[in-house]
């Protein structure tokens, strides 16, 4: 048998491999090599940013012990920012703002879920309800009617905001890769299409904020805070016993933790170029989802949501290519069977074996697949993910529960 | 007497600050407070206004109750907003389909709405009880799911979903006469008769969870979940009824917009699609409690009716959902410190008294 240990980022460059492996064999089988096309995979890493912000913010919150449903309501505000402060100074602007939305939502939860110990699940409800109605009140007074002939606000969106001019290109490989692409070989064409996508065109604010996922993991990993913050989510009691200050520690936490999720909010507003009321659609949600299934950790929590946005970015494309998703789930549910059947475990290997031979036959019974079916998609893939992997999840120890400071004695 | 002072002193005082908030939000734009909570109360305050709200309150407080017995064992059904969507659709296609006398007609469309919701409702439960996974996270997905399968069969070729006669509208076909629930007129205002099933309910979860074993299991699994356990309460059995109960409350939840003679009696593009969420604010802010629910369910649509007569004054009725929120927020705030407060005086007498006893006994 073998018995080879991973780190945590070589399982994750493993597993992105093998899901463009997969890929690639659906788009041979159903003919849509458009599946791992650079086009869909930008499209996809840009859908990504936000949730994996999101998720990044849900992983501070929860490493210093605070499960942050939040979020939602901490991107909406985020989004508001950013229009506003996007629509007066630029893309510059829109960051801020995003930042400063997100960080006055944290601050709001940290009050009620810290400094009070409300329940945490509760606090970050009412964040979500009370940010929906704050935002169009404040459209309505500061973006209806308001802005330049042709480009009004009104109280569902702000005037227009301008998104960085140029994007981000790595120099040189783009050719080369679209050559191979071009090819159609099996799997190296596949892979030198999902290259391209993250190499080339990339938005700015894209590539600024995912700067922030290797920021995070310094700063949770390798930073004397990040300690702190850590000792703070598993054995609060402990760490305040050691001169950790617990209090503080989960305030510093929801306080980036809202800032992330904000900035989400900015991509959004800068890839819309503007801001809209309900634009962050379930997003936060979208990114607790993502770090459950990233087990708390920032590289995976990425693949996470780079999973969940890749189906919605072969949604936009319809057709075909959609289908082909459904039958890489199919295939991937077939995989499932026969490791079961390779571990003697014959029953779950039966019912996994159905599932997969009803989803590849619908896959190649329906040329098309209806608009509505694609809408839902990305939920029943998250769905079914967080089904295979829920089982074996650490989340912090700590999560959840309010400290009151001296708890130690 | 004294309990009731306990409960209701907190409450008063989250609403006094959620107002207070409100005021300066108003002042600081530009308005004034007083105009705005008299042009409120003025659009409230009549046999109309009052009507209204109760009926509306009457959908927030079933929805509110379908969230609050999944939150007596502490788990949060944030699915409740499609699920009652789901089971609206269903209930109005069956309710269309069928042709029965009257009480038995309502009888089979109410009840194929709360097997729908249940059904819904329990995928988070098998979820959760054989794969581990957060019913939170599944009741969102759920709910993207859900809106997905409605727009499906909205857009099907089955005419039972859309009504091919009235295209204009996007619903399903209008419930006939035998299958809608009556309406009563008060003076110029009309009051629905689902007011009464949502007492109704009321009156159920109270007896579920303070009268019968299961509640008390309910309660012992929310409160301490591993002393629950090793008293021989089962978790898994326990998420799976809790969540078909939740399910079958949220089922209701529309049926009053489905059912009632002087409203939709369809369901469509205007059916409301937010009452799941407003329902969690408000079995929060009622503490879970049928009667507090109830006074919260009533002072939300209060706001509500308030908030339509703002515009008379040029006020933004997007105050009221301020209103609304800080009032959540805050109250989340004060239950919560009022708790701890209480708990910390029952602690402090009850040491004092063992300390008075010690030295009795050591004085004898």
């Amino acid at each position: 048998m073998m018995n080879v240990r991973l780190n945590g980022w070589q399982r994750a460059s493993l597993s992105a491999l093998g899901v463009v492996l997969l890929l690639s064999v659906s788009a041979r089988l159903f003919d849509a090599p458009g599946l791992t096309g650079s086009s869909t995979v930008s499209t996809a890493l840009g859908f990504a940013v936000p949730v994996i912000l999101a998720g990044l913010g849900g992983l501070v919150a929860e490493r210093a012990g605070v499960f942050n449903i939040g979020l939602e309501g901490m991107m909406i505000m985020g989004t508001w920012g950013a229009g506003y402060l996007g629509w007066h100074f630029g893309p510059w602007g829109a960051l801020l703002g995003g930042l400063i939305g997100g960080f006055l939502g944290g601050a709001l939860l940290a009050l009620a879920a810290v400094t009070f110990a409300v329940d945490q699940t509760v606090a970050g409800v009412a964040i979500n309800i009370l940010s929906v109605g704050l935002v169009r009140y404040l459209s309505g007074i500061f973006f209806d009617g308001k802005g330049r002939e042709g480009d009004l606000g009104t109280i569902a969106d702000s005037p227009s905001v301008r998104n960085f001019g140029s994007k981000f290109s790595i120099p040189f490989i783009g050719d080369w890769l679209q050559t191979i692409e071009d090819k159609r070989w099996f799997l190296l064409s596949d892979l030198a299409g999902t290259v391209r996508g993250f190499t080339i065109e990339v938005a700015w604010s894209s590539v600024l904020l995912l700067l922030l996922i290797p920021a995070i993991w310094y700063l949770v990993w390798r930073t004397p805070f990040g300690l702190r913050l850590r000792s703070s989510g598993e054995k609060p009691a402990a760490a305040e016993s050691l001169g950790v200050n617990v209090i503080f520690t989960r305030w510093m936490a929801l306080l980036i933790s809202g800032s992330l999720a904000g900035l989400g909010g900015a991509w959004l507003v800068l890839d819309s170029l503007k801001y809209q009321q309900g634009m962050t659609a379930n997003r936060g949600y979208l990114g607790l989802a993502a770090m459950i299934f990233g087990n708390w950790m920032p590289g995976l929590l990425s693949i996470g949501a780079l999973l969940f946005s890749f189906s919605q970015s072969v949604g936009f494309q319809l057709g075909l290519e959609s289908r082909a998703v459904i039958g890489a789930v199919g295939l991937s549910f077939l995989l499932a069977t026969a490791w079961n059947v390779a571990k003697k475990r014959y029953m779950p290997a039966l019912a996994l074996g159905v599932v997969s031979a009803i989803v590849l036959w619908f896959a190649s019974a329906n040329e098309t697949i209806n608009d509505a079916m694609i809408k839902a998609l990305p939920f029943l893939l998250t769905l079914i993910v967080l089904t295979v992997a829920s089982k074996r999840q650490r989340p912090p120890a700590a999560s959840g529960r309010p400290y009151i400071k001296g708890e130690a004695g | 007497m004294k309990n009731l002072k306990k409960t209701l002193t907190p409450a008063a005082l989250a609403l006094a600050l959620a107002f207070a908030i409100a005021s300066v939000v108003l002042l600081v734009s530009g308005h004034n407070p007083l105009t705005a909570y008299r042009a409120m109360w003025k659009n409230f305050a009549s046999l109309d206004g009052v009507v209204t709200a109760v009926n509306v309150g009457a959908r927030y407080y079933v929805s509110a109750i379908a969230v609050a017995i999944a939150l007596k064992m502490n788990v949060f059904n944030i699915g409740t907003n499609v699920q009652y969507q789901v089971a609206a659709m269903f209930g109005a296609v069956v309710g269309a389909a069928i042709d029965l006398p009257a009480p038995l007609h309502v009888a089979v469309t109410l009840f194929t709405a709360i097997v729908a919701g249940a059904i819904w409702a329990s995928l988070i439960g098998i979820l959760n009880v054989t794969r581990n996974v957060n019913p939170v996270l599944t009741g969102i997905m759920l709910n993207g799911v859900g809106l997905s399968l409605i727009s499906y069969l909205m857009q099907s070729k089955w005419t039972n979903f859309r009504d091919p006669n009235r295209p204009e509208y996007g619903s399903t076909r209008p419930i006939p006469k035998s299958g809608q629930l009556p309406v009563f007129k008060i003076g110029d205002a009309t009051i629905q008769s689902y007011v009464v099933i949502a007492v109704l309910v009321g009156m159920a979860f109270y007896l579920i969870v303070y009268r019968t074993r299961f509640g008390f299991d309910l309660r012992a699994s929310g409160g301490n979940a591993s002393a629950a356990r090793s008293s021989g309460v089962n978790p898994k059995r326990m998420m799976m009824i809790t969540m078909l109960i939740s399910g079958a409350c949220a089922g209701l939840i529309g049926m009053g917009i489905v059912l009632s003679a002087n409203d939709q009696l369809s369901y469509g593009d205007r059916f409301p699609g937010m009452l799941g969420f407003t329902g969690i604010g408000i079995a929060l802010l009622g503490r879970n409690h049928p009667f507090g629910v109830a006074a919260a369910a009533f002072l939300w649509a209060a706001l509500d009716q308030g908030a339509r007569g703002l515009v008379t004054v040029g006020i933004p009725g997007e105050i009221a959902v301020i209103l609304q929120g800080s009032l959540l927020f805050i109250a989340v705030i004060v239950y919560a410190v009022w708790e701890r407060k209480t708990l910390a005086t029952i602690i402090r007498e009850a040491a004092a008294r063992t300390h008075a006893a010690k030295s009795q006994g050591a004085s004898a």
